[in-house]
């Protein structure tokens, strides 16, 4: 009925939708790991904006209070994924697409700055101390000298690591809505994808069991019709003259009982004829019933059904 | 499996030709013709009936098929290739 190839194909199909509502479990840990990155990151950008209004009034009975602003940062986090999700090619969201690698750029290279001050101060400047031996009670000969690499670090590095690296975490605001809505958009993606593909592998197991079926129900009728075949024209005039002769013999053989054994009941067809019924007349129709035989019948019906084929 | 298909004389036709040899008399020509054409007949519709049959199961089975084949783009990437009108 079908193509071999189109049932190896559907039984393809079939398997790899099968296979990957078996492997579901990593979309469901996926989507799990990504809501757990968004809290993360909208408890950072309120902690953000938390602290630094609570370093500017440090009351919450102030209209600017931590936790009010802080929350505008949740805001801001939802009204920018609904504005992407609305039309990438917004204006806003064009910006922060665009400003974001920069500010990431930008905090990476203040922060390099700020650990390399830190650690140069911490530990370089040790390795570049005077080795002189100080002597107690003796007068300084001159002012000591800055090496030029404290100065170098203390002057410019610092204080640039500093304004680069502050602007870096108030970029971070920005990189927020950047990563934010890329995790919603991931999570989104996971819940579309569970949602259909379980039911997609049911509805192509249950497709299958319909092509199966139909195939096999398919040879059934196919045997059925061979059988029916069978019924040529010659074979049905057969059988058509075997059954009227059989009937009309079977019929007949009630009266020739009733001829031979005249206590019993007369046939039904009897009643109508003149009582006492003739004996003799009985056997002269019973000759002209028994001389329709098989034989006749048939000539008969070949007469009227002349075989097309021949 | 199904028991072999066998045609049977109409139940009418029987009795008509039961009812003539029972007055002893002799069942027309007209009355065998018409049991045996009855008997053509109802072949004939056994045979139609089986093959649309087929026909329906067959349709069903290529447009399950089709879903199957539809939802993996499996047309779209071979353009042309008719799915619906194979046997």
């Amino acid at each position: 009925m079908i193509e071999h190839e189109l049932l190896l194909r559907m039984e393809t199909l079939v398997r790899e939708a099968a296979k990957k509502a078996a492997w579901l479990w990593v979309t469901y840990f996926s989507v799990a790991f990504q809501g757990l990155l968004f809290a993360l990151v909208a408890t950072i950008e309120f902690e953000l904006l938390y602290r630094t209004f609570q370093a500017i009034s440090g009351r919450d009975n102030e209209y600017w209070s931590p936790v009010l602003m802080a929350c505008t940062g949740l805001i801001m986090l939802i009204a920018f994924h609904l504005l992407a999700k609305a039309s990438e090619s917004n204006p806003a969201v064009s910006l922060v697409k665009r400003l974001t690698p920069y500010q990431i750029g930008l905090y990476l290279v203040g922060l390099g700055l700020l650990v390399a001050g830190v650690i140069y101060l911490d530990a370089g400047s040790i390795l570049l101390e005077s080795t002189s031996n100080i002597v107690i009670g003796a007068l300084p000969s001159a002012e000591p000298e800055t090496h030029w690499l404290t100065a170098l670090f203390e002057d410019i590095t610092n204080p640039l690591a500093l304004v680069i690296f502050s602007f870096g975490i108030g970029g971070l605001a920005m990189v927020n809505l950047f990563v934010a809505h890329g995790l919603l958009q991931g999570i989104k993606a996971g819940f579309a994808k569970i949602k259909d593909v379980k039911p997609e592998a049911d509805r192509l197991s249950a497709e299958r069991k319909t092509v199966e079926t139909s195939c096999t129900r398919h040879r059934e009728l196919q045997h059925d019709l061979n059988a029916i075949n069978l019924w040529s024209h010659p074979r049905l005039l057969q059988e058509a003259s075997v059954q009227l002769a059989g009937l009309i013999q079977d019929a007949a053989a009630k009266h020739r009982r009733y001829i031979k054994h005249r206590d019993l009941q007369p046939p039904p067809g009897l009643i109508s004829l003149p009582d006492p019924v003739d004996p003799k007349l009985v056997e002269r129709e019973l000759k002209k019933l028994e001389a329709l035989d098989l034989k006749s019948i048939l000539k008969t019906l070949q007469s009227h059904f002349p075989d097309e084929k021949e | 499996m199904n028991k072999p298909y066998a045609p049977k004389l109409n139940p009418d036709i029987v009795r008509r030709i039961t009812e003539r040899v029972n007055a002893l008399d002799m069942p027309g020509e007209a009355l065998l013709v018409e049991a045996c054409a009855d008997l053509i007949a109802q072949v004939d519709a056994q045979r139609s009936a089986v093959q649309l049959d087929m026909e329906h199961t067959r349709l069903e089975g290529v447009m399950a098929l089709s879903r199957i084949l539809l939802s993996a783009e499996e047309v779209q990437r071979q353009p042309g290739n008719d799915y619906l009108n194979r046997s």
